[in-house]
């Protein structure tokens, strides 16, 4: 009877993606706490309804613009908790 | 010419909701010369120059890397963000434009239109919390 073992499972970082170096990897709950952790989510919009909505918009931005030549194709940046905003820009 | 933006109501924790003066603009990507249409981005008279987050930096800039870096501030102590200076291509309506823009590092910042080379110049009349007139 043949027998298998099971490869080392690579050991889990209980870290969450933005504490930890091994964060790259592609887990749910990583980008879940991601998601939790950040402010601001993006929105691809076609005619002013959105069509993608997500964490960063650069390769979907153009592929939605390419597949929708004669719509307007938008990026706005969203709130994703409500908040109140007191924004100041100036250099140190 | 002068051109209307009606404020857009959105949630807020201390006043359950509030209405924002927020407009749309264009700016032209270095990396397709195509136009980039950014919706909702705050006017904000308080902020010096215009910012954009990293993602859409990197949608109308082509590298983000070479160039000056600068350090930036708003009004929450201790939070600094790392920005890139850019000029940009803007365009409101029919109003075409190059204002020096503000890169961030991060993608948690919102897309602003600052004062300096932007709302500067024009006249700019936020009415009664509900318009943002924008003339010449």
């Amino acid at each position: 009877m043949r027998s298998f073992r099971e490869a080392p499972r690579e050991r889990e970082s209980t870290l969450p993606a933005c504490c930890s170096e091994k964060g790259k990897r592609p887990n749910r709950h990583l980008r879940f706490h991601r998601d939790l952790m950040s402010r601001y989510i993006y929105e691809i919009r076609i005619d002013r309804r959105r069509v993608w909505r997500g964490r960063d918009p650069t390769k979907r931005y153009w592929e939605i613009k390419s597949k929708n030549p004669k719509k307007k194709v938008s990026i706005a940046v969203v709130a994703t908790k409500g908040e109140t905003l007191i924004v100041i820009v100036s250099p140190i | 010419m002068s051109s209307s933006h009606p404020y857009k109501l959105g949630p807020s924790p201390i006043f359950g909701e509030i209405a924002r003066p927020l407009l749309d603009f264009e700016i032209e990507s270095e990396v397709t010369g195509e136009w980039v249409t950014v919706e909702d981005a705050l006017a904000d008279t308080g902020a010096d120059a215009s910012l954009l987050p990293v993602h859409i930096g990197r949608l109308v800039s082509a590298d983000l890397r070479p160039g000056p870096r600068f350090t930036v501030h708003g009004v929450v102590p201790g939070a600094d963000l790392v920005v890139h200076l850019r000029t940009l291509n803007f365009r409101i309506g029919r109003r075409k434009f190059a204002a020096p823009t503000l890169i961030a590092d991060s993608p948690d910042v919102p897309a602003i239109l600052g004062r300096h080379g932007a709302l500067d110049r024009w006249r700019v009349t936020y009415a009664r919390g509900r318009t943002l007139r924008i003339r010449k």
